[in-house]
């Protein structure tokens, strides 16, 4: 019953065989597939680490163009109401200006005309006077030249005292 | 009696399943054949269970045959440590076939592990196994001098290790998987039905797993030993 014999030895062998088999057929595919997606989810993550630091990077460019833009604007509209201001003032210069003239040349008008009417009533009164003193001096020739004289001198004296 | 003693006998005795024959016949037993059965189912389940592994999407026999290898793996890399990871694939073929072995007896086969041969070749390959592990971790010369650790004068008994060792593994596990089969068979005799079922739960199942489980320990302790 207990007798050692050649068995033992090719239970040595198949052990062995067995035991490279085993590595080869389950522990090593095993292994394998367990390292292989081990080294897939670390690339992902990887991957995915950039791709975040890629569009925190995106942002920053973005946030900072944006603010660019906005002092931009700001920039622009306060020149623009600058010029507006500019624009504005010059336009009520002028205009004030214009309208200093305008009235400065109504009055020397005004002045003018009045003068040409004073002058013209001058006239028209002298010619009443004149029709009239002719009308009570009679249509004597002689006495026309003596009227004549007559008129300037009230004339004259008129002008003195207006 | 006397039956139960002829026929427990009879269980017990090896038989020579054929002869090879060369150099005047080679006598190749059941526990050989038994062996081959087993080598067979193993690589061919190994085989037919890896195939298609993808890193993706994996099937349900795919993540359970991880889990499987990876705890099996894990639990002889826990015995025999960190530095002892080369050894590790080879440890957990012994856990397999012997666990394997101990409870075929269930599937009607003889277990191997019931012939001096096998457990005897077992621990010789345990021992062997410790005695490279120690060179490779130490060198011929730190192996050698290890004998004389912690004093010179138990160099003695430090060679007798090399006797003891792989004789008490060899012993333990031929000696359990024997007792529990008598045992079972003594059962049997007293009453066949149910109760040689409760009990074979533990000599055939438990203690069967246990002694493999014991038989890998040792060998992991011994290796962790000589490597440090």
């Amino acid at each position: 019953m207990l007798s050692v014999n050649i068995n033992l030895v090719f239970t040595i062998i198949n052990l062995l065989i067995l035991a490279i088999a085993m590595r080869i057929f389950l522990y090593k595919p095993v292994q394998k597939i367990i390292a292989q997606r081990k080294e897939e989810a670390d690339s992902e993550y990887a991957k995915a680490a950039e791709k975040q630091k890629e569009a925190d990077a995106l942002k920053d460019q973005y946030t900072k163009s944006l603010k660019e833009l906005e002092d931009e604007k700001k920039e622009t509209l306060r020149t623009a109401r600058k010029n507006a201001d500019e624009e504005y003032r010059r336009i009520i210069n002028r205009a004030e200006s214009k309208a200093i003239a305008i009235k400065s040349d109504a009055q020397i008008q005004a002045e003018s005309t009045r003068q040409q009417v004073l002058k013209r009533a001058e006239r028209e009164i002298a010619d009443m006077v004149l029709e009239a003193t002719t009308k009570m001096t009679g249509d004597a020739a002689e006495g026309k030249e003596i009227n004549s004289s007559l008129y300037d001198e009230f004339l004259s004296k008129a002008g003195e005292q207006s | 009696m006397e039956a139960v003693a002829e026929h427990i006998q009879e269980e017990l005795n090896v038989q020579t399943v054929f002869t090879i024959p060369a150099f005047g016949g080679i006598p190749v037993a059941e526990s050989t054949v038994v062996t081959w059965i087993i080598m067979a189912v193993l690589i061919v389940l190994a085989i037919i269970l890896t195939r298609g592994f993808t890193t993706r999407n994996i099937s349900k026999r795919q993540a359970a045959m991880e889990v499987i290898v990876t705890k099996l793996l894990g639990l002889v890399e826990g015995m025999v440590g960190e530095e002892g990871m080369a050894y590790v694939p080879y440890l957990t073929t012994v856990l397999l076939y012997i666990g394997i072995s101990n409870i075929i007896g269930i599937f009607g086969f003889k277990s191997p592990t019931k012939d001096l041969n096998v457990t005897l070749a077992l621990a010789i390959m345990s021992i062997v196994l410790v005695q490279i592990a120690g060179i490779r971790a130490k060198g011929i010369k730190g192996w050698l001098h290890s004998f004389l650790e912690p004093i010179a004068i138990v160099t003695p008994f430090n060679i007798l290790d090399l006797i003891t060792r792989p004789l008490s593994l060899c012993m333990r596990l031929f000696g359990n998987v024997l007792g529990a089969f008598v045992i079972m068979k003594l059962i049997e005799q007293v009453l066949p039905v149910v109760l040689p079922a409760v009990f074979s739960l533990y000599f055939d199942l438990f203690d069967g797993l246990l002694q493999a489980y014991v038989f890998v320990f040792l060998t992991s302790l011994y290796i962790k030993e000589a490597i440090e």
